[in-house]
């Protein structure tokens, strides 16, 4: 439990404009019910994986996910954006479609975060090759550093999602 | 660091080891290279810094057709930021303008007064228009800045003040009072109000000016608002106070590849036959409307390739009964070889109401960050 909770401190947001804590955020996912969570220390081949899917340069080398037996899961996400970090919950369906992002930190200044409208078309989104700006996902005037960053972590999180669970509808 | 890091590394095998079988030592070891690399990397131990640094810069050439051919390191800017604490910050941005003339392009304190609202001090941009708080060579397809946004909403503009702004909801606000513009220098009828700019430097502060803005995103791809400003020019130098005022229109949609753009916008002087310069009308107008489409874009690197077309008019003696206005039509390809770095290429057809029609080759590198 100890160790859980200096793990939980050490990915938490820095100081700054938090709007949730890791914690409020998953407790807005996923209630009261019980919940686990695993960091996923991902191996060459794996990462080769996550590289091809979510068709990026770079991926982070381990990825911290949180669910529930339903299959629902939610990934964390902490990433630049212009020069400060955003922190993300990206919460995946059964399905592996995007259930929901959850902004809980943005370190950049706030009139470059877009509005809840923007994120919510991402809502029940599967990774793909149109799952990108201007394709499937519209740019947002004056934030598009912010907007680039968030189609990253949201297909790297599929990505990431599809290979810990390849099976689908996953259960765990 | 290396504190953190240890106690990751601890807490993070001990909650392995609580779920799976004991990870033998050559795992460990490579768990724990994995972690030094990502707190090794840049973006990781940046975040946490209050400092925030960037930038953007264009180099341009042009070939009017009438004239000499010039290419100009147009600008270099360094962008330099301060997080005093979770709600005071500093900004800035400082030029260097062909590469020889330095000027603060903003120089800013902002406080975050609650969760939607925000309190702005220093040297600001105007909130007019679509280009002048966004003027990254990125986030515009053309080799120059929209004409309309360089004569009569005139970029970089920037004067010392004081304001609000807020997000709610889908509703974005500004509000600011700040210097107005120095009438002494008006050349209405050749360059709209670019010249009556102060910049802030030593400004003439016997006038001041309310500015103003409000933007409704409509849909996550649409948005669409308003625009406004008022205020006297005189300064107490000159006769009278030639009171500016300007009315502005903008929206923008994009929908796939198909991005769309429309900025409409008037400006009056009153008493404009009596300025230092006279002009012959008080009334300037223009408007543009801009289609891109990207014909290609690649996820990796974020590049894309875009051709696009702008059409507008422009007037700066509107209503005077002389003709006047210009029509303008700008067409030309964007290439993004990844999201920081622009090379453009495009020609602009200039079709006045009198004299000879004009054409404009122009290249442009730019780049930001």
């Amino acid at each position: 439990m100890k160790s859980f909770f200096l793990c939980s401190l050490l990915f938490l947001p820095a100081a700054g404009k938090v709007f949730l804590t890791q914690k409020q955020a998953l407790h807005q996912v996923f209630g009261k019910q019980e919940m686990q969570s695993q960091t996923h220390y991902w191996d060459k081949k794996q990462r080769e994986e996550i590289l091809r899917l979510a068709d990026a340069n770079q991926v982070a080398a381990l990825g911290k996910e949180f669910w529930q037996k339903d299959g629902r899961s939610a990934w964390w996400d902490t990433r630049k954006v212009r020069s400060k970090s955003q922190s993300l919950l990206i919460v995946i369906d059964p399905n592996h479609e995007l259930e929901k992002i959850l902004v809980c930190s943005f370190q950049e200044p706030l009139e470059y975060l877009p509005t809840s409208k923007w994120y919510a078309q991402f809502e029940g989104k599967k990774l793909n090759a149109k799952l990108q700006l201007n394709q499937d996902i519209h740019g947002f005037t004056g934030a598009t550093l912010t907007a680039r960053a968030t189609v990253k972590a949201v297909r790297e999180a599929l990505a990431a999602h599809e290979v810990a669970h390849p099976s689908k509808p996953k259960s765990k | 660091m290396k504190l953190s890091l240890l106690c990751f590394v601890v807490s993070a095998v001990a909650l392995q080891a609580q779920q799976t079988e004991p990870p033998s030592n050559e795992e460990l070891a490579r768990r724990i290279d994995l972690l030094a690399d990502m707190v090794s990397t840049p973006a990781e131990t940046n975040a946490d810094s209050p400092f925030s640094v960037g930038g953007y810069g264009e180099i341009t050439y042009w070939n009017p057709e009438q004239a000499n051919a010039e290419v100009d390191l147009h600008r270099v800017v360094l962008y330099l930021g301060y997080q005093f604490d979770p709600i005071w910050s500093f900004r800035s941005e400082i030029e260097l303008e062909h590469s020889k003339k330095i000027e603060v392009e903003f120089a800013q304190i902002e406080a975050q007064l609650s969760d939607s609202m925000h309190f702005r001090m220093g040297n600001l941009l105007l909130p007019l228009g679509l280009t002048n708080q966004n003027h990254e060579p990125t986030s515009f397809y053309s080799s120059r800045r929209p004409l309309l946004e360089r004569t009569i909403l005139p970029t970089t503009w920037h004067e010392n003040g004081v304001g609000l702004w807020a997000q709610q909801g889908n509703l974005h606000w500004q509000a600011y009072v700040m210097n107005g513009f120095d009438a002494a220098n008006f050349q209405l009828a050749s360059n709209g109000l670019r010249d009556g700019r102060q910049g802030g430097s030593q400004a003439q502060a016997e006038n001041w000016a309310f500015s103003g803005r409000l933007d409704w995103q409509i849909q996550p791809n649409m948005m669409v608002g308003v625009s406004a400003y008022q205020g006297a020019s005189g300064q107490g130098n000159l006769s009278r106070d030639f009171g500016v005022q300007i009315l502005s229109a903008h929206a923008t949609a994009n929908h796939g590849p198909w991005q769309m753009r429309g900025l409409y916008a008037q400006a009056s002087v009153a008493d404009a036959a009596f300025l230092p310069t006279p002009a012959t009308s008080e009334d300037l107008r223009g408007w543009y409307t801009e289609v891109a489409y990207q014909l290609w874009s690649q996820s990796r690197e974020q590049a894309s390739l875009t051709p696009f077309l702008r059409v507008g008019n422009l007037d700066f003696s509107a209503g005077d009964g002389m003709p006047s206005a210009q029509s303008l039509i700008v067409t030309g390809l964007a290439w993004k070889p990844q999201s920081h770095v622009v090379f453009k290429l495009d020609v602009e057809f200039q079709d006045p109401a009198a004299g000879p029609n004009t054409q404009t080759l122009a290249f442009t590198l730019g780049w930001s960050f």
